[in-house]
Parts: C-alpha cells; sequence; structure tokens
C-alpha cells in the first residue's frame, strides 16, 4: 500500500512517514500543496494523508483539485476543528477528517478502513480458503497456525488478497509497494512471491505470464 | 408594575392633562353660561326696577332713579314711551297710604299707584316676575300676587345702588334710591338653573366621551411610540442570549428612535465583528499550539512503539525539544497580546529613539551576517515619552523581519527622524516585496506572507500584531510601504516630545 503524506510542519511529517513505513506502507512526503497535488495526481495512490493549511496550495483548494480527476482516498488531517471546516473538507470530497493532535493508532485505523472501502472490502478479514488475513492486526493464519511475513511481503499479499480474482500487474505492485525513493530491483518483486509461495502454499499466488499475478 | 411601564407612565400623564384640559374647559363653559344666565335674567330685572320706578316717580325726580325714558336706556320699549295714566292696581288697595301715589301732583305722598303696564310686566306671560315696593319704615307699600313668602328686606347701603342677589331659587334686583321707595323686583330661576343643570350634565357626558377618545388615542399613540423601543429590547435579548447576527429593524431611520437604533445597529455589526475576530484568533491560536502538540504526541507514541536506538531517541527527543519551544515561544506571544489587548501597562520616561535604534541595530548584527545582509543606519535624535524595553522591541521585530525576508546581499536601513510632532522610525530593507494582496492583512494577528516558514520557532505570525499593539499603545501609528522585487519599508511614527518642554 503507497501513501502520500502532505505537511508542512517537517517534523510531524518524517514522524508520519516513519510510523507509516513502520506498518508497512510505502510513503512519499510532500511539504507543500503544489508538490503535493503534482505527487497525487501522478501515482495512484492507495490513501492521501491531507493537511489543510499548506504553503502554495491548501488542503481545501487542492483536495478540489485532485477531485476533478481522481478517487483516491483522502484523510483530512487538521489542527482547525470547527464545524464548518469539517463540514468544509467532507462536503468537497474528503473520506475522513482527523484533527490534530491525533492518536497515531487511530491514524492507522482510519487509514486501512479508507483503504478496505476504496476496494470494496468492508470486513477487516479476508479469507481465502484456508488462509485468513486480518489486515487490523496485519496478520496472516492458515487453519490454526499463524505464519510470519515481512512488512513487504504482508503488504503485496494484502494488495493481492484486496483485489481477489483481479490480475495485478507488476507495475501496479511496483507502483502501491515501494514509494519513489526505493530502488526498484527488477526481481525484487519475484523475490517476495516466491517466498509468499513457500509459506502459503505454491498455489496460492497464480502468475499470469505476461499480465501479472492474481490471487484466485 | 404597570407604573414601571413607559407605556402606562405615559397613558396616566396623558389622562391626567387630558381630566385637567376637560375640566378646566368644562368648568369654564359652565361658569360663563350660568354667568350669562344670571347678566340675561338681571338685566330683564334691571329693566323692570327701574321701570316700575320711573312710573312710582316723576320723571327727573331723583339724581339717582333709573330714567325710564333715558333712550340710551337698554331693555327694549318701555311703557314710558308714551304717556300713562297711573291706575292704581287691585292688589294695591289698602297700600301703605303713607307713601304717596305718584300722581304728579307733590312727591312722596299718598299710595302708589302704579300703572297697568307697569303690573302688566309682572303678570300674564311674565308670571315668574315678581315685585315688591317698600316705603318708608320698611313697610311694603306695593307688592305682586305671586310674591314668593319670606322676602326681607337687606339693609340699606349709603348710596344709591341696585344690588342684585340669589336668594334660593330666585334671582332678584333691588333699587335703592337715595330718596323714596325700595324697589325689588325677581324672578325664579329655578327653570334657567336646571337648563343650566342640563348643559352640566352634557359637559360633564360630552367630557368624559372626549377622555375616552383621548385615552385611547394616547394608548395607540403610545404604543406605536413604544414599538420601536420594543423592537430594540427585543433585538438586544436576541443579542444577549447568543444571536449576535440579530439588527433592529428600522423602519425610519429620521426620527429620534430610528437614529437610536441605528447606532445600536452598527454598534451591534462591531461588537458581532468583534466576537468574529476574537473567535478567529482563538481558533488559531489553537491551531498554532496543536501542530507542535502534534508533533510531541505523535512523535512519542512512535518512539515507544518499539525499542530503538539511541540516535533515534536522541532524534525523538530533538524533535520534540523543538515543538516545545516553538510552543513556548507561541504562548509567550499570546501572552503579549493578551497583555496589549487588556490595555499594555507603560513606563513612561523620555527616550531618545536614536538610541533605541542604535542598540538594537548592535543586537541584529550576528543575524545579519548569517544572512549576509548589511546594515546601514542614519539616526537624528528625537525624544518620545515611552517605555523604553517595548520601543526596543518594536525596532527589534522590525529589524529582524527586514533582516530574515531579505536576499542575500540585502541591505536593511534604519534611520530615525522627526517630523512634526511626530519621531519616527523607518526600517527598510531590499527584500522581494510584499504583494497587495498581502499587504492588507500584513498587521493582522497569524497572517504569514510567506506561509511555507510555517514551522520555523520564532515566526508565529505574531510579531507584526505586538509591534502594532505596542506602538499603538504608545499613541502612535505604524505604515508599510511596499514594492514587489523593490522592497519595503515599515514606518512608526510615535508622538514626540516638544523640544521646549
Amino acid at each position: 500500500m503507497r501513501i502520500l503524506v502532505i505537511e508542512d510542519e517537517r517534523d510531524l511529517l518524517t514522524t508520519l512517514a516513519q510510523a507509516l513505513e513502520e506498518e508497512g506502507y510505502a510513503v512519499d512526503t510532500a511539504e507543500n500543496g503544489e508538490e503535493g497535488l503534482y505527487k497525487a495526481e501522478s501515482w495512484d495512490y492507495d490513501a492521501i494523508v491531507l493537511d489543510v493549511m499548506l504553503p502554495k496550495l491548501d488542503g481545501f483548494s487542492l483536495l478540489k483539485k485532485l477531485r476533478a480527476r481522481k478517487r483516491t482516498p483522502v484523510l483530512m488531517l487538521t489542527a482547525r476543528d470547527t464545524r464548518q471546516d469539517r463540514v468544509l473538507g467532507l462536503d468537497i470530497g474528503a473520506d475522513d477528517y482527523v484533527v490534530k493532535p491525533f492518536d497515531l493508532l487511530e491514524l492507522f485505523a482510519r487509514l486501512r478502513a479508507l483503504i478496505r472501502r476504496a476496494q470494496g472490502e468492508a470486513q477487516a478479514k479476508i479469507v481465502v480458503e484456508d488462509v485468513q488475513i486480518d489486515t487490523a492486526a496485519r496478520t496472516v493464519h492458515r487453519g490454526k497456525e499463524e505464519i510470519t511475513l515481512t512488512a513487504r511481503e504482508y503488504a503485496l499479499l494484502e494488495f493481492l488478497a484486496l483485489r481477489r480474482g483481479k490480475v495485478v500487474t507488476r507495475t501496479m505492485l511496483y507502483e502501491h509497494l515501494f514509494n519513489e525513493d526505493d530502488s526498484t530491483l527488477s526481481n525484487l518483486l519475484d523475490v517476495h512471491v516466491s517466498n509468499i509461495r513457500k509459506k502459503l502454499g505454491s498455489e496460492f499466488i497464480t502468475t499470469r505470464r505476461g499480465h501479472g499475478y492474481c490471487i484466485e | 408594575m404597570f407604573f414601571n411601564s413607559i407605556r402606562w407612565r405615559l397613558q396616566l400623564w396623558h389622562g391626567a392633562l387630558l381630566v385637567l384640559v376637560l375640566v378646566g374647559f368644562g368648568f369654564t363653559a359652565y361658569h360663563l353660561a350660568e354667568k350669562n344666565v344670571l347678566n340675561r335674567v338681571d338685566e330683564e330685572l334691571r329693566r323692570r326696577t327701574g321701570l316700575l320706578g320711573n312710573i312710582l316717580r316723576p320723571p327727573g325726580r331723583g339724581p339717582g332713579g333709573p330714567q325710564g325714558r333715558d333712550p340710551n336706556r337698554p331693555g327694549g320699549p318701555g311703557p314710558g314711551d308714551r304717556p300713562f295714566r297711573p291706575n292704581r292696581p287691585p292688589e294695591e288697595e289698602g297700600a301703605n297710604p303713607d307713601y304717596p301715589p305718584d300722581d304728579g301732583r307733590g312727591p312722596g305722598l299718598g299710595e302708589p299707584r302704579l300703572p297697568v303696564e307697569a303690573t302688566g310686566l309682572f303678570a300674564g306671560e311674565f308670571t315668574n316676575f315678581y315685585y315688591v315696593v317698600w316705603g318708608r319704615e320698611r313697610i311694603p307699600i306695593s307688592q305682586s300676587s305671586n310674591l314668593p313668602p319670606n322676602i326681607d328686606l337687606p339693609s340699606k347701603p349709603e348710596t344709591d345702588s341696585m344690588i342684585a342677589r340669589t336668594r334660593g331659587n330666585f334671582r332678584e334686583m333691588i333699587h335703592y334710591p337715595r330718596v323714596g321707595p325700595v324697589i325689588l323686583s325677581g324672578r325664579s330661576i329655578e327653570m334657567d338653573m336646571r337648563n343650566l343643570h342640563q348643559l352640566g350634565f352634557f359637559l360633564g357626558g360630552a367630557g368624559l366621551i372626549v377622555l375616552a377618545l383621548g385615552l385611547t388615542g394616547g394608548w395607540w399613540m403610545a404604543t406605536r411610540v413604544i414599538k420601536p423601543i420594543d423592537d430594540i429590547s427585543n433585538a438586544a435579548r436576541a443579542i444577549a442570549d447568543g444571536n449576535l447576527g440579530q439588527r433592529i429593524n428600522v423602519v425610519d431611520t429620521e426620527n429620534e428612535l430610528g437614529r437610536l437604533a441605528t447606532v445600536l445597529n452598527s454598534t451591534f455589526g462591531r461588537l458581532e465583528s468583534s466576537f468574529a475576530r476574537q473567535t478567529r484568533f482563538t481558533a488559531d491560536a489553537s491551531h498554532e499550539l496543536r501542530t507542535p502538540l502534534s508533533v510531541i504526541l505523535s512523535q512519542t507514541q512512535l518512539s515507544l512503539s518499539r525499542v530503538r536506538s539511541a540516535e533515534e531517541y536522541q532524534a525523538t527527543l530533538e524533535s520534540c525539544q523543538r515543538a516545545g519551544q516553538r510552543m513556548r515561544v507561541l504562548i509567550e506571544k499570546l501572552l503579549q497580546l493578551a497583555r496589549i489587548d487588556s490595555g499594555l501597562e507603560l513606563q513612561r520616561v523620555t527616550v531618545n529613539l536614536a538610541d533605541i535604534c542604535s542598540d538594537s541595530i548592535d543586537l541584529v548584527r550576528p543575524l545579519a551576517a548569517e544572512k549576509q545582509v548589511s546594515l546601514t543606519s542614519s539616526f537624528s535624535p528625537t525624544l518620545v515619552l515611552g517605555d523604553p524595553v517595548q520601543i526596543s522591541q518594536v525596532v527589534m521585530n522590525l529589524l529582524a523581519n527586514a533582516i530574515y525576508y531579505n536576499n542575500a546581499g540585502g541591505i536593511v536601513v534604519l534611520t530615525t527622524s522627526s517630523e512634526e510632532n511626530f519621531s519616527v522610525i523607518s526600517v527598510k530593507d531590499t527584500g522581494p516585496g510584499i504583494e497587495p494582496e498581502d499587504l492588507k492583512h500584513i498587521f493582522e494577528r497569524f497572517y504569514r506572507v510567506d506561509k511555507s516558514r510555517h514551522s520555523q520557532i520564532n515566526h508565529t505570525g505574531l510579531g507584526l500584531a505586538i509591534v502594532t499593539g505596542i506602538v499603538e499603545a504608545h499613541g502612535g501609528t505604524i505604515g508599510v510601504q511596499s514594492e514587489v522585487g523593490k522592497g519595503s519599508t515599515f514606518t512608526v511614527k510615535i508622538p514626540s516630545i516638544p523640544p521646549n518642554s
């Protein structure tokens, strides 16, 4: 899952980016509205965390411009907690609204819910045959047995599981699992996929030659 | 409670005034009518008395006798216009023989003989007239048959006079000639009095109707007058209840209440905008405090979520310290603004602005060197009455801004000078200048021209608001001129001490 954080307070931005990375997300950052809008329009993020008070282009204007082109889930993050601000934010297309100071765990939970719902999944648990993926706890069970995955492996699994039955291209996977700073080695994906197959069974992820991967 | 209501008080005064006027008018009208009636009756009686006197005495006999033949005498045609034959009326038979009849032969001798014309005046159609004639020794010598009982002769005054009196329902006119018989004629005024009383009742009734109409009209008028006051009080109550957008509906702006309502509306407007400003300020302040607070909370939460390396903990602590310092600076400035808002307590001493500016410029030299900005100054001594600490804060703040928002290699020029009545501090920079759009808001709280400097510790967006507050507390003004690409000049003017004092 790849997330864009747009926040002008640098300390807060690095904290958020680090925290989200530790949660297994690929994170891009932007320190002002213009840069944020450019990135938001250039990539298909799974979610955007957007501050309202931004230099160059404020959060509301950014959201308005973005909504003309994209449906990326947006979580507004702001110190402005008046009702008018919240209503305005939600009305112009924000999917959620979190007021500063916020709790990181709550922020994560809201982001998970946003990403899940964007894929049409209402539940936090995804069951594929005997494999259960708990997107809230970020755990994977096969039967009763818990399977240990690396953060990246888990992200890959969750990404495919949320798009169950659909073929996911390698490009899409690259775009959603790595952030802009990751040096993307071409065979990295194959390594992750083969590791997941070792842990969950070789048939769990099928390869469509020339197309991509899929969880049936 | 009624008397606390203006409407009731107005009504009461109005009613009292109306009653007073009506009673005065009614009383006067009644009195005039009564006087009129009595005058008329008196005139009739006087004519008859005079006539009787003429009949009883030969013409020209007494100087005080009423001259019945006098053409100037009012009273209509009297029987004296033609000669008369004195006849003795039947009722005068056996009258006082001491009193001589007026037969033209001699004065004061024999029985009085009244002519028919005279007695006719008191009989027939004039039945309510009566008369009596007293001779010497106050003995009645002649009287009419319809004379009411218990008539007494009042004591005689010294001179020839005609006296009118009211006795019960009778009005009487008594003529005391200097010599000769005393003549009284009178009539019942019962009918006249009854008519007069009817007039009184009518006046009373009409007065009551007018009073009722007047009170109704007064009530209506008071209601109309009170209506705008009620509107004002309703609007004021709504505002007191928190509905600050409420205004008085002013229909007529020209009258006194309309003007009052207009004044109140503009007051309410200023109140509302002041509240709105306060609300926005509070929202801004909480926003400014929340951002560093979020840094502290999320940093610590993240750090504590798992075991970290010493470097990571150090980075977290440094970040928290920055946030904490930012909050401290912000809180200090907020407190300073609050002090300014509640009336800054200023030390008032004679201060030379040149000294303050020269001290300040030394303090900012390190910052200028760091930013590669050169400082130039030109000070002419100018004295003001003020607080040196606060004024130096103004200068420092403006200087810091001028250096901070300057280009590398730029110049900052600080000057002091004297203008008519004012001491002037001017801070000129060669920075990028300020857009006209920003220039309008530059002295507003939390307004930042360069929003990307948001997270800088010492840039709270309150500096110029504080500077403005201090300058205004000194009775001065602050202004700015700016040209995009060329730079800005901030000018502070503080009332100066006249050189001769």
